[in-house]
């Protein structure tokens, strides 16, 4: 018969455990457990659509492409080319679909990609949905001319002497866009490209500089192959986009009709562009830029939209025409492939003052 | 600025924006006839209820913004379709409801309330013959436009909808053999009724009349469009230069405007005669000119989708489209591609068609200011609504709050300037308050009262003191009233003692 004990003693006796049942629970346990009944994520979208689980072929598709879409972030580089070439063959059939957005907001990112067949193939790709059609890219080009900045300064060199094919193939579909919306941005970002700097040689911060041609990583092994042929490409790219912004199409000769300016009654009609007021930013919530100190005319420049080719004349010819013929001589000086498209980069910046002069 | 689109399908109701990526799903809502859902200033949202004979209130905006039921306004029945008339009376935006709550009915029956009491004002039994698809005030209340599924649009001026026993319509328009699904009045209109009204329907024209009452002695049909399918909705490019129609094969987009060849635009909406147009979908290689001659028009088709409703944004280049699925897509006119998809984020996917869709630019608020002045606000409750028809004797009480003004609050982050003299002005305020005055006070009542206007203790001071003396007065009266009586008392009392004893004495 068990001794009767003192309450202080029974505080410290273990319960007996048994074979088979689980461990009693201490007396201060308290359950955690709880039932959630609904979570809401305020930011996040539903890319699935409603509908009857009947999907006919396209739907089928583009819930295929929908869950792809994830894969260009894969670690593995051959995954991420994989997935875009597969959106490359499947553009014909969903070029009009809803699932074009998501997917180009996926594959923005890659412009900036430290793999080169992964940017190669996202530059086939773009080349594939401008043939289909333009006006899809026409409506991104806000997000695309962002990627495109930000691979203008990359620190890795590759990322950077890509960018400028990047330019080239938006230059040839959304030119337009581009060039009433970041005329002063993409300027600065291919002189950076190109090595060339934008401050006037005898001011007092080109002292900092260490030598005259080493600007940016970008032309680190300067006589190399591969360097060449991207100062080639890059220039070309510099070359096309001033030709875009500056100098108004002639009227093809060919066609029956008479050439004509704008009517007076365009402005009235609906305007025949994609998003016509993206550039008042009406809805566009933008940082504001705490600088008081001051800064350069080209600061405050980054941000304006230029609507017409008179002032995007001035403003290049202003902030770049001269830093343009220096950084030109050097190049037509070492001769070949590239001396020829720095000639012709020479000749169009002579065009454009020349025109200007006759204009003001 | 942000655009807010508030859109509501059988099962579900949404508020969620266009260029941001925000959503909300209010609790406990379905909606099951088009149009069943009005804005009430910015704050609040009115849904009418399927299958049960209510309304729910839903507050959408401001700090007291939630997801579940804000009120229920209990009704005689269910009601398809509402809309409220505007308070334009008042020039300062002091009145928090608007004026009148329009409700209609399947049967075709329009209930008119007054909001700021609750009092049924109106009920026209047969407004319609069928059910009303569509009711809208225009011209700043002046007017009201019902559509029904008659075929008859009625145009009331809404003081015959108020006023009279039983209301008649201004204007009568059955040029449509079935169902007026829905229509859109022009944004150019003057103070009086003027401007031009689209009407669509199932018999697969849309219709334009203009409504210019200097012009024309009752509203002009302009022009027909037909189109090779039944329609369901419209809407109108905010400049009026075009409008989109929808229906069960997709939308056209419908320039009145139209350019046939080389700088020549026609004006399809000219009042020459009353013209039938009929439109065909866009191929490639038509010349439209040669169309035009033989009175067809090529449209650009923007959708194949089974759409429901439409709305076109602030600045017309972006269309929300809503379809039969229940999900709103967001596309831009000109390329014809989806920039957006919303959905309500239910957990089952029959939403059922979208009913309605509101679109209302919003004011974001992009200070970083950390003070808000949500809590001085308090939430205010509308009154229930009336099931008796108002007798029209006795008085007509309204009761009605009047929002104080206050100056808008600078957070001291913003402008540390402002926000000192701000402090500054209130220690001010404070400083006056109490017994203690520091004005001068000045002797004489009535000078110090004009003198002194918004210093209200100065003012207050000499009417105390001809309170005082009034007062002091009456008292001094009534003590000295007192003491007659109680001297008359004393005396008559020691003549009853007297006269006792010398009874008792005999």
């Amino acid at each position: 018969m068990a001794k009767k004990k003192t309450l202080k003693q029974q505080d410290f006796q273990k319960k007996k455990l048994k074979v088979g049942k689980p461990k009693q629970q201490a007396s201060n346990v308290t359950s955690t457990a709880f039932t959630a009944r609904t979570i809401s994520l305020p930011n996040q979208q539903k890319l699935k659509s409603a509908g009857n689980r009947e999907d006919s072929g396209d739907e089928r598709l583009e819930a295929d492409i929908l869950r792809r879409l994830s894969l260009c972030k894969h670690h593995s580089a051959v995954t991420r080319k994989e997935t875009l070439v597969h959106f490359k063959h499947m553009v014909p059939r969903i070029i009009t679909a809803k699932c074009m957005t998501p997917l180009l907001n996926s594959c923005y990112p890659l412009i900036c990609d430290q793999d080169i067949q992964v940017r190669s193939a996202l530059l086939e790709l773009l080349e594939e949905i401008g043939q289909y059609d333009q006006n899809v890219l026409r409506l991104h080009s806000r997000a695309l001319v962002l990627f495109i900045n930000s691979s203008m300064t990359h620190i890795v060199p590759a990322v950077q002497r890509d960018s400028g094919k990047f330019l080239q193939c938006a230059v040839r579909y959304c030119g337009d866009e581009l060039v009433r919306n970041s005329w002063v941005k993409m300027l600065k970002g291919m002189f950076s490209v190109l090595g060339w700097s934008l401050e006037a040689p005898g001011s007092k911060k080109s002292s900092k500089s260490v030598s005259m041609g080493v600007k940016t990583s970008s032309v680190v092994s300067m006589n190399s192959t591969k360097a060449k042929r991207s100062l080639q490409a890059n220039l070309e790219t510099l070359l096309e986009f001033v030709k875009c912004g500056c100098l108004e199409p002639k009227p093809d000769p060919s066609s029956g009709e008479l050439p004509h300016g704008p009517s007076a009654y365009d402005k009235y009609l609906i305007p025949a562009l994609p998003q016509p007021y993206q550039h008042l930013k009406l809805f566009v919530k933008e940082l504001k830029n705490e600088k008081t100190a001051s800064h350069s005319k080209l600061e405050e420049l980054n941000n304006t939209s230029f609507q017409d080719y008179a002032t995007r004349r001035e403003v290049l010819l202003e902030h770049f025409y001269d830093r343009v013929l220096e950084n030109v001589e050097n190049v037509i000086a070492d001769g070949g492939e590239c001396g020829r498209v720095a000639k012709s980069l020479k000749g169009t910046m002579g065009d454009i003052k020349s025109l200007q002069d006759a204009c003001a | 600025m942000d655009e807010q689109l508030i859109f509501s399908t059988n099962t579900t109701c949404t508020v969620g924006s266009l260029h941001s990526p925000n959503q909300t799903n209010l609790k406990q809502c379905s909606n099951e006839f088009r149009n069943g859902s009005c804005l009430v200033g910015s704050k609040y949202l009115l849904v009418a209820q399927a299958r049960k004979a209510l309304i729910n209130v839903y507050r959408i905006e401001g700090s007291g913004k939630r997801e579940s039921v804000e009120q229920r306004l209990p009704l005689p029945e269910t009601v398809n379709c509402l809309e409220v008339v505007e308070n334009n009376a008042e020039q300062n935006g002091n009145s928090q409801l608007p004026y009148l709550l329009l409700a209609s009915t399947s049967s075709g029956k329009l209930y008119v309330w007054e909001m700021a009491s609750g009092n049924l004002l109106t009920v026209k039994a047969m407004a319609h013959y069928q059910a009303i698809t569509k009711i809208r005030s225009i011209i700043q209340g002046k007017y009201v436009i019902t559509s029904g599924a008659d075929a008859r649009i009625m145009i009331w001026q809404t003081v015959d909808l108020v006023s009279q026993q039983d209301p008649k319509p201004l204007f009568t328009l059955h040029d449509h053999t079935l169902a007026v699904t829905d229509f859109e009045v022009s944004n150019a209109h003057s103070s009086q009724l003027s401007g031009k009204l689209f009407t669509v329907s199932h018999d697969m024209t849309m219709r334009c009349y203009d409504l210019n009452m200097d012009v024309f002695d009752k509203p002009q049909l302009l022009t027909t469009f037909t189109f090779p399918f039944p329609l369901e909705c419209i809407t109108l490019d905010p400049a009026d230069r075009a409008c989109y129609v929808g229906g069960a094969q997709g939308v056209y987009a419908l320039p009145f405007y139209y350019p046939i060849g080389d700088r020549k635009v026609a004006n399809l909406l000219s009042s020459d005669s009353s013209n039938i147009l009929s439109c065909v979908e866009q191929q490639p290689g038509d010349k439209n000119a040669d169309l035009f001659t033989m009175g067809k028009v090529a449209l650009a088709k923007i959708t194949n989708a089974q759409t429901s409703q439409l709305a076109c944004s602030l600045e017309g280049s972006l269309l929300v489209v809503g379809d039969s699925l229940g999900k709103c897509t967001v596309m831009d006119v000109y390329s014809k591609q989806p920039v957006k998809e919303i959905q309500a984020i239910v957990a089952n996917e029959t939403a059922g068609e979208v009913t309605s869709i509101i679109l209302n630019p919003v004011n974001v608020d992009n200070s970083n200011s950390l003070l808000g002045d949500g809590k001085t606000q308090s939430g205010f409750k509308i009154p229930n609504l009336q099931k008796n028809v108002f007798a029209r004797e006795g008085l007509h009480d309204i009761l009605f709050q009047i929002e104080d003004l206050q100056d808008s609050k600078v957070a001291p982050l913003d402008d540390f300037e402002a926000y000192l003299d701000q402090v500054a002005a209130e220690e001010g305020t404070f400083a006056q308050l109490g017994n203690v005055v520091s004005t001068v006070k000045v002797m004489s009542e009535s000078e110090g009262a004009n003198r002194n206007p918004e210093n209200p203790d100065t003012a207050q001071r000499p009417a105390d003191d001809g309170e005082l003396l009034t007062m002091k007065a009456t008292v001094g009266q009534l003590t000295g009233a007192y003491k007659e009586l109680r001297e008359m008392y004393d005396k008559l009392f020691q003549e009853h003692e007297s006269l006792r004893s010398t009874l008792g004495e005999n």
